[in-house]
């Protein structure tokens, strides 16, 4: 897929999804908020939030608009939607604005859909030059509540695509090592993404178990035991062994009972090693589905 | 009057003019290398001025102020070795994401956070103010 003939990316964060330019890169990311750059300069910013009760077009834009800024940033002024960018559903409200500083302006819009309750706010950094030039295909690619067809998470170098209902709940980006925890209900999932791979595999004597192990990825009941080989990498599954399990497993007998597992696999070709655990879940073929769909960018 | 006039700071370089510095090694830093072809750098221990003098009048023998060892890994060793006097920050970065297939946003966190823990103990300087590129 190519935006005016440049290669393109997906990007999903905090439930919205977009088609970038290959060229641009996660800058930063918050509690429903993302920053791109292209080229160490600012080029996208993000920020939405679930709106509870009524929605106040003015206050709502107010109040994203307002957080993050410092007291002296440009006042924003509302405008009309230029020609050249999408026209969006009509169950979505939106209002586009611009803004102009000393040395930087930007331009974007704020927008509701009464279907999810989720206002969004994207602006774009007017830089001078060509970065501009592909607002009308990213904002054509906006997507703010899941259509099944994108991944859930694509930040970075990573993507991954989880079931319904499984939400961010925890998530840290260090230099080397990504890890991000969704939860549903009593079931949670934990991706890890470590770089580069041959330096980290070189410190734990080239094996992935003792990767595993020396970041305690596995609970000391199966630490000891050898995993079993799949593609690429090793696989642990083990028992849930709260009571609440075993009542679960007790009561409801053709069921299959929940469970734990890890996989932890190798990417020679992008030098990565990736992991994902899953705990308390239904069925190892969700866990199954979340592990081919995880991978780099 | 001067004398009391509050100085100001210069103002923090912007994300740009930080990538465009050139990081320059100490002279004085004596570099070699371990069995295992990592960066052993001995660098002498940057003291308080008034420890300094202090140390100076209680030795009988001229004084020397002490040094310390930092053995670097594969990573700062490769960054290490990166770092000629003419390369930017910037070029490093990209140097390094090039040798490693880190992501790029990874490589800048990782050799800036390396930089500036060289930076504190004294084993570079920075070279600001050049036209060097930032990419």
């Amino acid at each position: 897929m190519t935006i005016r003939g440049h290669a393109t990316k997906p990007f999903a964060w905090a439930g919205i999804e977009l088609t970038i330019p290959a060229e641009w890169d996660t800058g930063q990311l918050g509690d429903g908020y993302a920053l791109l750059e292209h080229r160490y300069r600012p080029v996208l910013e993000m920020k939405t939030a679930t709106i509870r009760g009524r929605f106040n077009f003015q206050r709502h834009f107010k109040a994203l608009a307002r957080s993050g800024r410092n007291r002296s940033a440009p006042p924003l002024r509302l405008a009309s939607r230029p020609p050249e960018w999408p026209a969006f559903s009509k169950r979505m409200d939106v209002q586009p604005f611009t803004w102009q500083g000393d040395q930087l302006g930007g331009r974007g819009l704020l927008l509701y859909c009464r279907d999810c309750r989720k206002a969004t706010l994207i602006q774009f950094y007017d830089h001078g030059d060509h970065r501009l030039a592909a607002i009308p295909d990213v904002l054509a690619s906006f997507k703010d509540h899941t259509s099944g067809s994108g991944p859930t998470v694509a930040v970075y170098d990573i993507q991954a695509t989880l079931p319904d209902r499984f939400t961010l709940t925890r998530f840290q980006f260090d230099a080397g090592r990504f890890e991000l925890a969704f939860t549903r209900s009593r079931e949670s999932v934990t991706l890890w993404r470590w770089s580069p791979a041959d330096v980290i595999l070189d410190r734990c004597g080239n094996t992935l178990s003792h990767v595993a192990r020396k970041n305690s990825l596995l609970p000391p009941a199966v630490i000891d035991q050898d995993g079993r080989p799949v593609a690429g990498g090793m696989e642990w599954q083990w028992p849930a062994r709260g009571y609440r399990h075993r009542l679960k497993r007790f009561f409801a007998h053709r069921a299959p009972p929940p469970g734990h597992a890890l996989r932890i696999w190798h990417r020679s070709d992008t030098n990565r090693i990736l992991a994902v655990r899953a705990e308390a879940i239904d069925t190892f073929d969700t866990f199954d589905g979340i592990c081919t769909s995880y991978g780099s960018i | 009057m001067g004398l009391f006039r509050k100085t100001t700071a210069p103002p923090p370089l912007s994300r740009e003019e930080a990538l465009a510095c050139i990081p320059v090694r100490n002279q004085a830093i004596q570099a070699s290398q371990t069995p295992e072809g990592m960066v052993r750098l001995r660098y002498p221990l940057i003291l308080k001025p008034w420890i300094a003098e202090l140390a100076q009048r209680f030795r009988s023998v001229p004084y020397t102020p002490p040094s310390r060892q930092l053995e670097l890994d594969e990573l700062g060793s490769l960054t290490w070795g990166l770092i000629d006097g003419r390369r930017t920050v910037g070029m490093i970065v990209r140097q390094f994401y090039r040798r490693t297939q880190v992501h790029p946003k990874e490589a800048e966190a990782a050799v800036t956070r390396f930089l500036r823990e060289l930076g504190r103990r004294g084993i570079i300087g920075m070279a600001t103010g050049g036209q060097g590129k930032a990419y």
